[in-house]
């Protein structure tokens, strides 16, 4: 079955079609329209998007060398997000279906970066414990099958992303601060300053960043400017291991105790490096099988929409015309 | 502008109190610009007047989102306009329609907006040492 998807729910304007569990091409505005369009893309601007789709959807079917009429369905995502980057997406793809004739599944986007790990893999087994951190969202669910997930926890305040751009913006450091954080806690000492794990010892599978956010704000406050330029990569080391260590340990008690023999991550904030590694390390240790996404699938991006639409379309599911755009849409199984 | 109020906080009870003060005076459609650095406790204020609201949903930061909306026996609308650097972004956001639909709303990073404004409240968080000042303001 092959499924175009297409992704505006933010920053990013991206179509893909995929073949199964095959991508056949993808594109994402930030990484290929600069250079044909010339000049930035506004990071929030949905006439962005409006300008945008029509140009990258033709490119990425002329890509797979594919037309319209070759598709099986169209997969878009309908939140959360922003409503007027949403229904830019969504408009689009109502109109392709109604033309066409072929059905058309609306996508729920933290469903799509658990996909986006599943085009990963070369195979899957359930269940998985899926940890989903980026920008907007920190979760733990359940996977019990596909389209079937129990939420087990979520952030109470920030996200871990928000937390790694937040710290980076009080450490000085440029936009978007997770990769920064990150290169520059390699050279670090993580033992230098000591940051809070927040519901650490809880076990209930929460997260909560905005304390060390505070934390790192107050820390930074009591230090001359001088200092802080001696320690940044020691600071960045110290707080993207508090931020990193809650988040391996709560997901392998995850597994644990939902009794999963395989853990996954997803989202952009899965392409931390200390997160990949200490998770690696941990489920190694605890016999548990660890399923990586590719770099690519961490960002946002429209083939993991595709992937995910397939799974519905393949079982017959589509979306009917009047479907909405629902910014602050909730993770749930199919038919729940 | 008028100085309304003002409270030092110590502790997360102490901003509670200020929560508590807040929520007696707010009315639906009231307006609350909440200003102070990363990190100085605005989205806990508004966290904590949605526990006391009790809002359906539980408040947390909008900064990756740009609006939050919690539905409860009195809506809140949670805007962070953190992420936006030119009005012109702003316009597609919907935002002032949702101002005067019966939901308090509070804004974080409003800079962009506050002249678009005619009445509003405005808190100002401020830290004095390793204490936190709580500043209420009425405009005009």
């Amino acid at each position: 079955m092959t499924v175009l998807g297409i992704e505006t729910s933010c920053d990013e304007t991206a179509a893909a079609v995929i073949d199964e569990n095959r991508v056949l091409s993808g594109i994402i505005s930030s990484q290929e329209i600069h250079a044909r369009f010339g000049g930035v893309v506004p990071e929030l601007a949905s006439r962005a998007h409006i300008r945008l789709i029509v140009p990258i959807v033709e490119k990425t079917l002329k890509d797979a060398d594919l037309s319209l009429d070759e598709l099986q369905g169209f997969a878009v995502t309908c939140g959360p997000g922003l409503v007027g980057a949403l229904l830019v997406g969504l408009n689009f793809v109502k109109g392709l279906s109604l033309a066409t004739g072929k059905p058309f599944i609306g996508v729920n986007h933290i469903e799509g970066h658990i996909y986006g790990n599943i085009l990963s893999q070369k195979k899957v087994e359930f269940p998985i414990v899926f940890l989903i951190v980026s920008g907007g969202h920190t979760q733990l669910v359940l996977m019990e099958d596909h389209l079937k997930y129990r939420i087990l926890g979520k952030t109470r305040d920030d996200a871990v992303g928000e937390a790694f751009d937040k710290g980076a913006k009080l450490l000085g450091l440029g936009y978007p601060g997770g990769p920064m954080i990150d290169k520059l806690a390699k050279t670090g000492d993580p033992e230098f300053a000591a940051f809070p794990r927040a519901m650490m010892k809880d076990d209930k599978f929460d997260f909560s960043y905005s304390g060390l956010k505070t934390a790192l704000l107050v820390y930074l406050q009591k230090m001359s400017e001088e200092e802080k330029k001696k320690h940044l990569n020691d600071i960045c080391a110290s707080y993207q291991k508090a931020a990193v260590e809650v988040l391996v340990k709560k997901t392998v008690r995850a597994a644990k105790k939902f009794k999963a023999q395989r853990v996954a991550l997803a989202g952009g904030v899965a392409a931390n490096s200390l997160l990949r590694t200490w998770l690696g390390e941990v489920c190694q240790k605890e016999g548990l099988e660890l399923y990586l996404p590719d770099l690519k699938y961490c960002t946002d991006n429209a083939a993991m929409i595709a992937r995910a639409g397939l799974e519905y379309l393949k079982r017959g599911r589509r979306s009917e015309l009047t479907l909405n755009a629902y910014p602050a849409l909730k993770l749930k199984s199919m038919d729940e | 502008m008028k100085i309304l109020h003002q409270q030092i906080s110590r502790s997360i009870e102490d901003t509670l109190k200020f929560a508590r003060y807040l929520v007696r005076i707010l009315k639906p459609n009231d307006i609350v610009l909440l200003e102070g650095d990363l990190g100085s406790g605005k989205t806990l204020l508004v966290k904590q007047i949605c526990n006391l609201l009790k809002t359906k949903d539980e408040a947390a930061s909008p900064s990756f989102a740009i609006i939050h909306q919690y539905n409860g026996p009195t809506p809140v609308n949670h805007f962070d306009f953190y992420r936006l650097h030119d009005e012109a972004e702003l316009d597609q956001l919907g935002w002032e329609e949702m101002l005067n639909m019966g939901a308090i709303t509070f804004i974080e990073w409003s800079q962009l907006i506050e002249k678009h404004l005619s009445e509003y409240y405005k808190v100002e968080i401020k830290f004095q040492g390793g204490d936190r000042i709580f500043v209420l303001k009425k405009y005009p």
